[in-house]
């Protein structure tokens, strides 16, 4: 016990430091103890040793050094406590900054969110700046200029005894065919409509379904009518000639149309709009000629199961150029439909 | 005015009179400005030195002919101190040269209440602990002891050392068995090695340790002790 203690001063009886007491209570032990004696021995002596060594000296380009490091190193601190430290740049700096970021973000955020409703936003107002177009630029005597029939694109149309007058009158033949306008068809559009579709080729998943419509335009005023699943007039050719004796008298029209009112062009995007939110569908892009300000394509996404109808609806609005082809997945939920438009010259 | 100042420059020792004769000539002013000089002196820490003071003053007002002087004279005092904590001389030149930096850009702080060195080995041991805590620095010493060879020139400051001693053969004897004791010292824990460090290579007093550390006058003994027993028992050991 008595050597621990002794343990503990010997550094100080080494140093020095030891009181007067301190120090007589080491010497009285160690003049007993041998252990503790060969313990200060070796202790002093390394302690001599330890004192006796040379300092290590610092290298002699270490002021060099030093002012290497604080030159590139203040010139960093400068820069950044110029543009931080002081507080009346710091704060409106950092206040820039964040508000540039939300600006960004936001920005950002609002040109993905934009091409949702771009498509409906840019078919409103198609159908606003085509409804202002005068009705001389819309109405054009198309019909007047058609002379030949084409093939029927529609088969097995039911007709009623009402209508087959007006097919009569538009029956082709080869010598000369007027083309009549679409009249209102009264009865029920024949489901037929897709009557040709065994030539198509069935519609697969993941594909858009690519609808043709040749838009037929008659004169202003109430005459014109909205094209019905008829027979569809064959595409004249660029400088093809109409006779003027095919052109029927505006009599006809007013005598035959029953519907009142006409569908221009600018009409056409919103009874198409019409025709897909029925479908309980939702129109996707609008594609529209900016030199001729037609309509060149509409495509939209409807539910599988409204896809019969809603054809029917397009064949009465105008007249399919290629039968609508049927689906044959039944498992679809929803389609792809391109509905192209054709404008006849 | 000029003539009391001439005589405090020169007669600061005879104070008691000086404060006699500024009563009777000068007025408030003078009087109050030169008891204040006077106090400053009587209160100056043991340790620094006028020139000390100079410098640091120069260096505050921000002369750095004055901070390279201050760097020359207290420089290799500082790095044998880092050198020995550290155990790697290259690690010692890094860390010497930071501590001058933060020096530099701290003087302002320094109030003289104590003695530069005091503060200069204050500021060094803390920065010496926080790189032994850091882990590039245990990484390095992981890679450096089993890669880097004990003789090779570079962070072997004994390479070069001559003791004058004729005989090669007792200079290489003389370089192992100051690696040796490098070894030792730096496998300290580090409250031990500090002491050892401070005490036996640097020669601080108790009081000066103390003041450097932070620690009471009796922890700095009882630290001392024990890191000198455990110091002497390793180099047993390897003898």
């Amino acid at each position: 016990m008595e050597c621990a203690l002794i343990q503990e001063r010997l550094s100080e009886y080494i140093d020095g430091t030891l009181d007067a007491d301190g120090r007589a209570a080491v010497e009285n032990h160690i003049s007993t103890c041998k252990t503790c004696k060969e313990d200060l021995a070796s202790l002093t002596e390394m302690v001599e040793e330890l004192h006796a060594m040379n300092p290590v000296e610092a290298p002699a380009d270490f002021l060099e050094k030093i002012h290497e490091r604080m030159d590139s190193r203040f010139s960093l601190d400068r820069i950044i406590r110029k543009l931080f430290i002081p507080f009346r740049i710091k704060i409106p700096l950092e206040l820039a900054a964040a508000a540039t970021i939300t600006i960004l973000v936001f920005f950002v955020f609002n040109i993905q969110q934009k091409e949702g409703p771009t498509v409906q936003i840019l078919s409103d107002s198609i159908s606003e700046k085509l409804a202002e177009k005068p009705t001389e630029d819309r109405m054009k005597p198309a019909f007047e200029k058609e002379a030949k029939s084409v093939a029927p694109v529609l088969e097995a149309v039911p007709t009623t005894p009402s209508d087959k007058k007006q097919i009569r009158l538009t029956r082709k033949s080869k010598a000369t065919t007027a083309v009549q306008p679409s009249i209102q068809r009264e009865s029920t559009p024949p489901t037929s409509v897709l009557g040709k579709a065994e030539e198509a080729p069935p519609v697969i998943k993941d594909k858009t379904i690519d609808l043709a419509l040749v838009l037929k335009t008659g004169p202003t005023g109430d005459d014109y009518r909205p094209g019905i699943a008829m027979e569809p007039a064959r595409l004249p050719k660029k400088d093809e000639k109409v006779a003027k004796t095919e052109i029927p008298d505006s009599d006809f029209f007013e005598k035959n149309a029953t519907a009142k009112h006409k569908t221009p062009v600018a009409d056409l995007l919103p009874s198409l709009e019409n025709i897909i939110r029925r479908a309980q569908g939702k129109v996707s892009f609008v594609e529209i000629d900016r030199q001729t300000d037609r309509l060149k394509w509409i495509d939209a996404k409807i539910p599988a199961q409204s896809y019969p109808s809603f054809c029917r609806e397009l064949a009465r609005l105008a007249t399919f150029h290629t039968p609508p082809p049927p689906l044959s997945d039944k498992d679809l939920d929803t389609i792809q439909v391109r509905i192209n438009f054709i404008y006849p010259h | 005015m000029v003539v009391v100042e001439f005589f405090l420059g020169y007669v600061e020792y005879y104070k008691g009179a000086l404060q006699g004769m500024i009563f009777f000539t000068g007025g408030t002013f003078q009087k109050d400005h030169c008891l204040n000089r006077m106090n400053k002196d009587i209160n100056k820490p043991a340790g620094l030195s006028d020139r000390d003071t100079e410098l640091i003053r120069a260096v505050q007002a921000g002369d750095v002919a004055a901070f390279d002087e201050l760097v020359l004279k207290h420089k290799d005092k500082l790095f044998n101190t880092v050198f020995w904590f550290l155990g790697d001389y290259q690690e010692a030149n890094d860390c010497a040269q930071e501590i001058f930096i933060k020096i530099f850009k701290s003087i302002k702080k320094f109030r003289f209440e104590s003695a530069f060195s005091t503060w200069l080995y204050r500021i060094a041991m803390n920065t010496c602990k926080n790189r032994v805590k850091s882990s590039a620095y245990r990484w390095k010493k992981k890679t450096v002891s089993i890669e880097r060879p004990e003789s090779s020139k570079d962070g072997n400051p004994f390479h070069e050392i001559k003791n004058g001693s004729p005989s090669p053969a007792n200079e290489l004897e003389k370089k192992e068995r100051l690696m040796l004791i490098q070894n030792a010292i730096n496998s300290l824990p580090e409250a031990q090695n500090q002491m050892v460090v401070l005490r036996d290579i640097q020669g601080l007093s108790y009081q000066e340790i103390a003041d450097v550390t932070g620690l009471s006058l009796g922890t700095v003994k009882s630290r001392l002790a024990r890191g000198r027993l455990e110091l002497r028992d390793r180099l047993k050991g390897r003898i």
